[in-house]
Protein backbone atom coordinates (compact mmCIF):
# COMPACT_ATOMS: atom_id res chain seq x y z
CA UNK A 1 0.00 0.00 0.00
CA UNK A 2 1.48 3.57 -1.05
CA UNK A 3 1.43 6.71 1.44
CA UNK A 4 2.22 10.00 -0.19
CA UNK A 5 3.99 12.41 1.86
CA UNK A 6 3.85 15.83 -0.31
CA UNK A 7 6.90 18.45 0.99
CA UNK A 8 5.66 21.62 0.46
CA UNK A 9 8.56 24.13 0.42
CA UNK A 10 7.62 27.44 1.65
CA UNK A 11 8.57 30.90 3.41
CA UNK A 12 5.31 32.85 3.17
CA UNK A 13 3.14 33.87 6.26
CA UNK A 14 1.32 31.16 8.13
CA UNK A 15 -1.78 31.91 6.59
CA UNK A 16 -0.60 31.74 3.27
CA UNK A 17 0.61 28.54 4.55
CA UNK A 18 -2.71 27.29 5.72
CA UNK A 19 -4.49 28.31 2.56
CA UNK A 20 -1.70 26.23 0.75
CA UNK A 21 -1.82 22.98 2.69
CA UNK A 22 -6.07 23.52 2.86
CA UNK A 23 -6.00 23.61 -1.06
CA UNK A 24 -3.91 20.59 -1.72
CA UNK A 25 -5.80 18.58 1.16
CA UNK A 26 -9.25 19.38 -0.13
CA UNK A 27 -7.83 18.24 -3.72
CA UNK A 28 -7.03 14.88 -2.09
CA UNK A 29 -6.85 14.29 1.70
CA UNK A 30 -5.33 10.74 1.54
CA UNK A 31 -2.01 12.14 1.93
CA UNK A 32 0.10 13.06 4.36
CA UNK A 33 1.58 16.82 4.54
CA UNK A 34 5.56 18.14 5.50
CA UNK A 35 5.47 22.44 4.87
CA UNK A 36 9.56 22.68 4.77
CA UNK A 37 9.67 26.27 5.77
CA UNK A 38 12.89 27.67 4.66
CA UNK A 39 11.91 31.64 5.33
CA UNK A 40 12.40 34.38 8.81
CA UNK A 41 11.91 31.95 12.27
CA UNK A 42 8.62 33.32 13.48
CA UNK A 43 6.60 32.04 16.77
CA UNK A 44 3.57 31.00 14.98
CA UNK A 45 5.62 28.80 13.20
CA UNK A 46 6.14 26.39 16.88
CA UNK A 47 2.46 25.73 16.59
CA UNK A 48 1.96 23.76 13.28
CA UNK A 49 2.86 20.78 13.93
CA UNK A 50 3.67 19.69 10.27
CA UNK A 51 6.41 22.14 9.86
CA UNK A 52 9.93 21.75 9.75
CA UNK A 53 12.10 24.96 9.53
CA UNK A 54 14.79 24.46 7.14
CA UNK A 55 18.26 26.46 8.44
CA UNK A 56 20.30 25.70 5.67
CA UNK A 57 21.78 28.89 4.21
CA UNK A 58 22.44 27.18 0.84
CA UNK A 59 18.39 27.37 0.57
CA UNK A 60 18.01 30.93 0.83
CA UNK A 61 19.90 32.23 -2.10
CA UNK A 62 18.59 35.06 -4.68
CA UNK A 63 20.53 33.98 -8.35
CA UNK A 64 19.74 30.56 -7.59
CA UNK A 65 22.12 28.92 -10.25
CA UNK A 66 25.19 31.48 -10.15
CA UNK A 67 24.64 30.80 -5.86
CA UNK A 68 23.87 27.18 -6.07
CA UNK A 69 20.97 26.78 -4.29
CA UNK A 70 20.49 23.43 -2.57
CA UNK A 71 17.63 21.70 -1.52
CA UNK A 72 19.90 19.27 0.59
CA UNK A 73 19.60 20.58 3.59
CA UNK A 74 15.59 20.12 2.91
CA UNK A 75 16.35 16.24 2.34
CA UNK A 76 18.30 16.65 5.46
CA UNK A 77 15.72 18.07 7.99
CA UNK A 78 12.71 16.23 6.26
CA UNK A 79 13.67 12.79 5.78
CA UNK A 80 13.17 11.95 9.80
CA UNK A 81 10.08 12.85 9.26
CA UNK A 82 9.33 10.90 5.92
CA UNK A 83 10.56 8.34 8.08
CA UNK A 84 8.28 8.73 11.48
CA UNK A 85 5.54 8.88 8.59
CA UNK A 86 6.04 5.64 7.05
CA UNK A 87 5.78 7.38 3.66
CA UNK A 88 6.34 5.17 0.49
CA UNK A 89 6.94 8.01 -1.82
CA UNK A 90 7.69 11.64 -1.29
CA UNK A 91 5.93 14.40 -3.81
CA UNK A 92 8.69 17.55 -3.93
CA UNK A 93 6.79 20.68 -4.33
CA UNK A 94 6.98 24.14 -4.14
CA UNK A 95 5.08 26.59 -2.76
CA UNK A 96 4.09 27.87 -6.04
CA UNK A 97 3.39 24.52 -7.56
CA UNK A 98 -0.64 24.06 -7.69
CA UNK A 99 -2.23 20.89 -8.04
CA UNK A 100 -5.13 20.79 -10.61
CA UNK A 101 -6.55 17.22 -10.80
CA UNK A 102 -7.79 15.09 -7.32
CA UNK A 103 -5.54 12.20 -8.42
CA UNK A 104 -2.16 13.33 -8.86
CA UNK A 105 -0.31 10.85 -6.39
CA UNK A 106 -2.53 8.09 -8.52
CA UNK A 107 -1.33 9.33 -11.62
CA UNK A 108 2.83 10.09 -10.58
CA UNK A 109 2.20 6.17 -8.45
CA UNK A 110 0.99 4.61 -11.91
CA UNK A 111 3.66 6.70 -14.08
CA UNK A 112 6.41 5.62 -11.84
CA UNK A 113 4.99 1.87 -11.73
CA UNK A 114 5.17 1.80 -15.77
CA UNK A 115 8.54 3.38 -15.81
CA UNK A 116 9.78 1.07 -12.73
CA UNK A 117 11.72 4.21 -11.31
CA UNK A 118 12.69 5.58 -8.28
CA UNK A 119 12.38 9.10 -9.45
CA UNK A 120 10.48 11.31 -11.42
CA UNK A 121 11.03 14.98 -12.25
CA UNK A 122 10.48 17.21 -15.33
CA UNK A 123 13.22 18.51 -17.52
CA UNK A 124 15.22 15.57 -16.96
CA UNK A 125 18.02 15.19 -19.35
CA UNK A 126 21.85 13.56 -19.70
CA UNK A 127 23.62 17.16 -19.15
CA UNK A 128 27.43 16.10 -19.13
CA UNK A 129 28.81 16.36 -22.92
CA UNK A 130 26.41 19.62 -23.51
CA UNK A 131 25.77 23.28 -23.62
CA UNK A 132 23.69 23.01 -20.23
CA UNK A 133 24.58 26.38 -18.78
CA UNK A 134 24.42 24.89 -14.99
CA UNK A 135 26.46 21.37 -16.08
CA UNK A 136 29.63 23.56 -17.78
CA UNK A 137 29.89 25.74 -14.47
CA UNK A 138 30.18 22.79 -12.03
CA UNK A 139 32.53 21.05 -14.74
CA UNK A 140 35.22 24.21 -14.10
CA UNK A 141 35.88 22.42 -11.03
CA UNK A 142 37.19 18.98 -10.92
CA UNK A 143 36.34 17.92 -7.25
CA UNK A 144 32.64 17.92 -9.23
CA UNK A 145 33.00 14.78 -11.33
CA UNK A 146 35.60 13.14 -8.75
CA UNK A 147 32.43 13.36 -6.01
CA UNK A 148 30.40 11.34 -8.50
CA UNK A 149 33.42 9.17 -9.41
CA UNK A 150 33.41 8.63 -5.66
CA UNK A 151 29.91 7.70 -4.53
CA UNK A 152 29.06 6.16 -7.86
CA UNK A 153 27.32 2.52 -7.68
CA UNK A 154 27.69 3.00 -11.71
CA UNK A 155 30.05 1.65 -14.49
CA UNK A 156 29.56 5.26 -16.40
CA UNK A 157 31.19 7.47 -13.33
CA UNK A 158 31.10 10.80 -15.62
CA UNK A 159 27.25 11.17 -16.29
CA UNK A 160 25.71 13.87 -14.99
CA UNK A 161 21.61 14.86 -15.13
CA UNK A 162 19.33 17.58 -14.97
CA UNK A 163 16.05 18.32 -13.49
CA UNK A 164 13.67 21.10 -12.25
CA UNK A 165 13.97 21.05 -8.73
CA UNK A 166 9.94 21.49 -8.58
CA UNK A 167 7.59 18.92 -8.78
CA UNK A 168 9.86 15.95 -8.41
CA UNK A 169 8.50 12.44 -7.11
CA UNK A 170 10.90 9.73 -5.40
CA UNK A 171 10.19 6.51 -3.71
CA UNK A 172 11.10 7.13 0.24
CA UNK A 173 14.22 4.88 0.13
CA UNK A 174 15.63 7.09 -2.49
CA UNK A 175 15.27 9.56 -0.81
CA UNK A 176 16.47 8.63 2.28
CA UNK A 177 19.87 8.08 0.64
CA UNK A 178 20.53 11.42 -1.43
CA UNK A 179 19.39 12.94 1.97
CA UNK A 180 22.08 10.53 3.34
CA UNK A 181 25.14 11.93 1.02
CA UNK A 182 27.85 14.77 2.42
CA UNK A 183 28.50 16.28 -1.17
CA UNK A 184 32.19 17.31 -0.82
CA UNK A 185 31.05 20.67 -2.42
CA UNK A 186 28.42 23.08 -3.45
CA UNK A 187 26.32 21.94 -5.79
CA UNK A 188 23.19 23.41 -8.06
CA UNK A 189 20.04 21.41 -6.69
CA UNK A 190 18.73 21.22 -10.39
CA UNK A 191 22.01 18.79 -10.70
CA UNK A 192 22.80 17.46 -7.18
CA UNK A 193 19.26 15.81 -7.23
CA UNK A 194 18.87 13.51 -10.44
CA UNK A 195 22.85 12.80 -10.84
CA UNK A 196 22.93 12.16 -6.73
CA UNK A 197 19.75 9.41 -7.05
CA UNK A 198 21.28 8.19 -10.89
CA UNK A 199 24.81 7.17 -9.15
CA UNK A 200 23.35 5.60 -5.87
CA UNK A 201 21.73 3.08 -8.28
CA UNK A 202 18.35 4.17 -8.65
CA UNK A 203 16.45 4.88 -11.52
CA UNK A 204 15.34 8.75 -12.46
CA UNK A 205 12.71 9.02 -15.05
CA UNK A 206 10.81 12.03 -16.61
CA UNK A 207 7.39 13.43 -16.71
CA UNK A 208 7.78 14.55 -20.11
CA UNK A 209 4.41 15.42 -21.75
CA UNK A 210 4.10 17.65 -18.51
CA UNK A 211 7.20 19.98 -18.65
CA UNK A 212 5.04 22.78 -20.47
CA UNK A 213 3.30 23.18 -17.28
CA UNK A 214 5.82 23.20 -14.96
CA UNK A 215 8.41 25.79 -17.28
CA UNK A 216 9.04 28.02 -14.67
CA UNK A 217 10.13 31.06 -17.57
CA UNK A 218 6.53 30.69 -18.63
CA UNK A 219 4.68 32.65 -15.48
CA UNK A 220 1.28 31.50 -14.95
CA UNK A 221 -1.64 33.14 -13.07
CA UNK A 222 -4.99 31.77 -10.89
CA UNK A 223 -7.08 32.75 -13.81
CA UNK A 224 -5.17 30.23 -16.01
CA UNK A 225 -5.65 26.81 -14.19
CA UNK A 226 -8.69 26.16 -15.50
CA UNK A 227 -7.58 25.98 -18.78
CA UNK A 228 -4.09 24.74 -18.12
CA UNK A 229 -6.07 21.60 -16.87
CA UNK A 230 -8.35 21.29 -19.54
CA UNK A 231 -4.79 21.00 -21.57
CA UNK A 232 -3.81 18.18 -19.65
CA UNK A 233 -2.52 19.61 -17.22
CA UNK A 234 -1.96 17.39 -13.88
CA UNK A 235 -0.38 20.81 -12.06
CA UNK A 236 0.95 24.19 -13.07
CA UNK A 237 3.84 25.97 -12.16
CA UNK A 238 4.96 28.70 -10.80
CA UNK A 239 1.71 30.55 -10.17
CA UNK A 240 3.72 33.24 -7.56
CA UNK A 241 0.30 35.05 -7.11
CA UNK A 242 -2.11 32.14 -5.97
CA UNK A 243 -1.38 32.44 -1.91
CA UNK A 244 -0.51 36.44 -2.03
CA UNK A 245 -3.72 37.00 -1.01
CA UNK A 246 -3.37 35.28 2.32
CA UNK A 247 0.50 36.86 2.60
CA UNK A 248 1.02 39.55 4.88
CA UNK B 1 17.57 48.08 -17.73
CA UNK B 2 19.43 44.98 -17.65
CA UNK B 3 16.54 42.80 -17.85
CA UNK B 4 15.04 45.23 -20.87
CA UNK B 5 18.77 44.91 -22.58
CA UNK B 6 18.74 41.26 -22.56
CA UNK B 7 14.92 41.28 -23.86
CA UNK B 8 14.98 43.28 -27.05
CA UNK B 9 18.81 40.94 -27.32
CA UNK B 10 16.64 38.45 -27.41
CA UNK B 11 14.16 39.51 -30.07
CA UNK B 12 16.70 40.48 -32.52
CA UNK B 13 18.55 37.28 -32.01
CA UNK B 14 15.20 35.60 -32.93
CA UNK B 15 14.78 37.75 -36.46
CA UNK B 16 18.41 37.49 -37.37
CA UNK B 17 19.36 34.04 -35.92
CA UNK B 18 19.77 30.49 -37.02
CA UNK B 19 17.40 27.87 -36.60
CA UNK B 20 19.12 25.11 -34.55
CA UNK B 21 17.54 21.96 -35.59
CA UNK B 22 18.40 18.22 -33.95
CA UNK B 23 21.28 16.77 -36.21
CA UNK B 24 19.72 13.54 -36.15
CA UNK B 25 15.93 14.04 -36.52
CA UNK B 26 15.64 17.86 -38.22
CA UNK B 27 13.47 18.97 -35.28
CA UNK B 28 13.74 23.00 -34.52
CA UNK B 29 15.07 22.72 -31.20
CA UNK B 30 15.61 26.81 -31.33
CA UNK B 31 17.11 29.45 -32.79
CA UNK B 32 20.39 31.42 -32.49
CA UNK B 33 23.26 33.70 -33.05
CA UNK B 34 26.58 31.62 -34.12
CA UNK B 35 29.33 33.36 -34.34
CA UNK B 36 33.08 32.08 -34.34
CA UNK B 37 36.08 34.10 -32.58
CA UNK B 38 39.84 32.84 -32.60
CA UNK B 39 39.09 29.08 -33.41
CA UNK B 40 35.74 28.41 -31.17
CA UNK B 41 32.56 29.03 -32.31
CA UNK B 42 29.94 30.73 -29.61
CA UNK B 43 26.22 30.25 -29.39
CA UNK B 44 24.44 33.31 -28.43
CA UNK B 45 21.09 33.55 -27.20
CA UNK B 46 20.14 29.66 -27.59
CA UNK B 47 17.17 29.32 -25.20
CA UNK B 48 15.91 25.83 -26.03
CA UNK B 49 16.96 22.02 -24.62
CA UNK B 50 20.49 21.41 -23.79
CA UNK B 51 22.30 20.77 -27.06
CA UNK B 52 25.22 18.32 -27.74
CA UNK B 53 27.94 18.86 -30.39
CA UNK B 54 28.18 16.78 -32.59
CA UNK B 55 29.81 15.84 -36.05
CA UNK B 56 27.48 15.22 -39.10
CA UNK B 57 27.92 12.58 -41.35
CA UNK B 58 28.87 13.56 -44.68
CA UNK B 59 27.18 12.47 -47.68
CA UNK B 60 30.41 12.23 -49.42
CA UNK B 61 33.52 12.35 -48.50
CA UNK B 62 34.87 15.91 -48.35
CA UNK B 63 38.51 17.15 -47.22
CA UNK B 64 37.43 20.69 -47.42
CA UNK B 65 34.46 21.10 -45.31
CA UNK B 66 33.30 19.41 -42.05
CA UNK B 67 29.85 20.11 -40.55
CA UNK B 68 29.06 20.43 -36.94
CA UNK B 69 26.07 20.31 -35.78
CA UNK B 70 24.25 19.67 -32.48
CA UNK B 71 21.50 17.33 -30.99
CA UNK B 72 18.89 17.75 -28.19
CA UNK B 73 20.35 16.02 -24.69
CA UNK B 74 19.56 12.75 -24.18
CA UNK B 75 17.08 11.84 -21.61
CA UNK B 76 18.17 9.58 -19.31
CA UNK B 77 17.01 5.75 -18.91
CA UNK B 78 19.61 3.82 -17.21
CA UNK B 79 18.41 1.02 -15.61
CA UNK B 80 17.97 0.33 -11.29
CA UNK B 81 21.73 -0.90 -9.81
CA UNK B 82 20.92 0.25 -6.14
CA UNK B 83 19.21 -3.36 -4.87
CA UNK B 84 22.48 -5.31 -6.43
CA UNK B 85 24.58 -3.90 -4.13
Amino acid sequence: MSRVVTVLLTHQSQQAVDAMRGYWRELDPDQDFIIAYGGVAADWQGSVDDLVRIEDPQLRTRDHPRERQSYHGVFQAVAPRVRELGATHVHLAEFDEIPVVSDLNDRLLSLMAKEGCDVLGHRLFRVDDTTQPHCMDHLRDPAFLAYWQKISRRKEKGVVLSMLGCGSFWTSECFDAVACLQPSMRMYLELFLPTAAHHLGYRVRPIADQDVFMAPEIIKSKSDLTMLKEQGAWRVHPVKEMWLGNVK
Amino acid sequence: MKKCVRKIGMCLIRVIGSDIRDAAEGSLLGRALLLSWRGRVYLIGYEGPPLRPVCVPQSEIKYWRITLGFQKASVPDYGRVASEQ
